[in-house]
């Protein structure tokens, strides 16, 4: 058996649908910007002990 | 759970000597994220291998097979294969832009010899993975790019001829070349890599990080672990989504079955990373003072990578924290000829 994903393969390999590929490229992009965002505030959290224990 | 593995695993110990390492700030400091950008597409390398290798078989009859196989009947097939070439087109892209990086900011020098060192190493590692790999899919472009490639050393004197057939297992690319490339791509070279890049880290961790000549700082340097940690961190989601478009967007395809008595397909040009190398071979006048252009190149070759690894010892004014300006020419003048070669190679 053979995923959804794999079964738009025909010949060549990839995506050939282009609403899908639109739908996962939007998926990948949001999901991992909210990752880039807890690791921007998780860097300042960290800057600003590291500042506070500097005095 | 988490206090029992950090008891039993001595974590406190570990955490303590990373925070010990401290990373300066200053305008140049994004350069050093190429490093671990290198490290993550590195790993994303053994983890999509691993996952190709379960069902690849690499014997001339089977090789092709098992690629469109895995491209058109495994669940998620075409797109490990797709992560895996990608990430090594950006891994070399890391590689060569952190050593171009360490080079212009003059990391080399004393007492970092033996990173630059290890550093030059792993570069030809990498482009080793690209050139070993290049074959295992055995397409008509593999098939006859490799037998091209695999030609360059034999005019290297003395030694051509032995390294040519080390390299196939015989006089042309066959079944004995695609064992040899495969075993050389999956077992000796990562387990090397693996090894050198352990070196590369440990000796990163005892000398810290390198400042740039003449650089005051203004900011105090930030601990590695947590502070630097996740500033990598996100230098990593950031390449990992770069990785996925380009998967997703641009994914590998696999061309026409290798056939070893046909006639090489016009216009075959090597990985980007290679141009270079191509151009220079065509640039270069058939005979020069006797010797044959293949043979002028690969002295040129050995030169620029002796040159290369003697960087920190021929630097003699960055040693005494003085400005060398020629060496920094010196690599621009080389980052300018690869850039060109490899945007003329395409046009």
């Amino acid at each position: 058996m053979t995923d959804t994903l794999t079964q738009h393969i025909g010949r060549t390999a990839g995506l050939h649908d282009a609403g899908t590929t639109v739908i996962v490229l939007v998926t990948i992009t949001f999901l991992l910007a909210i990752v880039c965002m807890l690791l921007i505030f998780k860097i300042k959290e960290v800057d600003h002990e590291f500042e506070k224990t500097r005095g | 759970m988490l206090e029992w593995l950090k008891d039993r695993m001595k974590l406190a110990t570990l955490i303590g000597f990373l925070s010990k390492k401290n990373i300066p700030q200053h305008k140049h400091s994004f350069w050093y994220l190429l490093g671990g950008l290198s490290l993550f597409f590195f790993l994303i390398q053994l983890i999509t291998g691993m996952l190709l290798m379960i069902y690849y078989s690499p014997t001339p009859n089977t090789a092709y097979e098992s690629v469109q196989f895995i491209i058109t009947q495994v669940p998620m097939g075409w797109l490990v294969r797709s992560l895996h070439s990608w990430s090594a087109n950006l891994m070399v892209f890391c590689v060569l832009v952190h050593l171009f990086s360490t080079f212009f900011m003059k990391a080399y020098r004393k007492p970092r010899e033996l990173m630059w060192l290890s550093g030059v190493l792993l570069l030809f590692l990498v482009l080793g993975f690209g050139f070993t790999g290049y074959l295992l899919p055995w397409d008509t472009t593999a098939y006859f790019a490799t037998q091209i490639g695999t030609e360059i050393p034999r005019s290297i004197p003395v030694i051509g001829d032995f390294m040519v057939t080390l390299l196939r297992g015989g006089e042309f690319v066959a079944e004995e070349s695609l064992k040899r490339l495969f075993a050389l791509h999956v077992v000796i070279l990562p387990v090397v890599t693996i090894v050198i890049v352990l070196f590369h880290l440990i000796l990163n961790q005892i000398h810290g990080t390198s400042i740039p000549i003449g650089i005051k700082l203004k900011k105090p340097a930030i601990p590695f672990y947590p502070n630097y940690i996740y500033r990598d961190m996100l230098a990593w989601t950031i390449g990992l989504l770069a990785l996925l478009y380009f998967a997703l967007l641009f994914p590998i395809q696999l061309g026409i079955k290798a056939d070893p008595y046909a006639s090489a397909p016009i216009g075959i040009k090597p990985e980007w990373y290679f141009l270079t190398l191509y151009q220079t071979l065509r640039l270069v006048p058939p005979v020069i003072l006797g010797l044959s252009s293949e043979t002028v190149v690969n002295i040129g070759v050995l030169l620029v990578v002796l040159a290369l690894l003697a960087v920190p010892f021929l630097d003699r004014k960055a040693t005494h924290e003085q400005p060398s300006p020629i060496f920094t020419v010196v690599g621009a003048a080389g980052l300018l000829y690869m850039s060109i070669a490899i945007i003329t190679a395409y046009l």
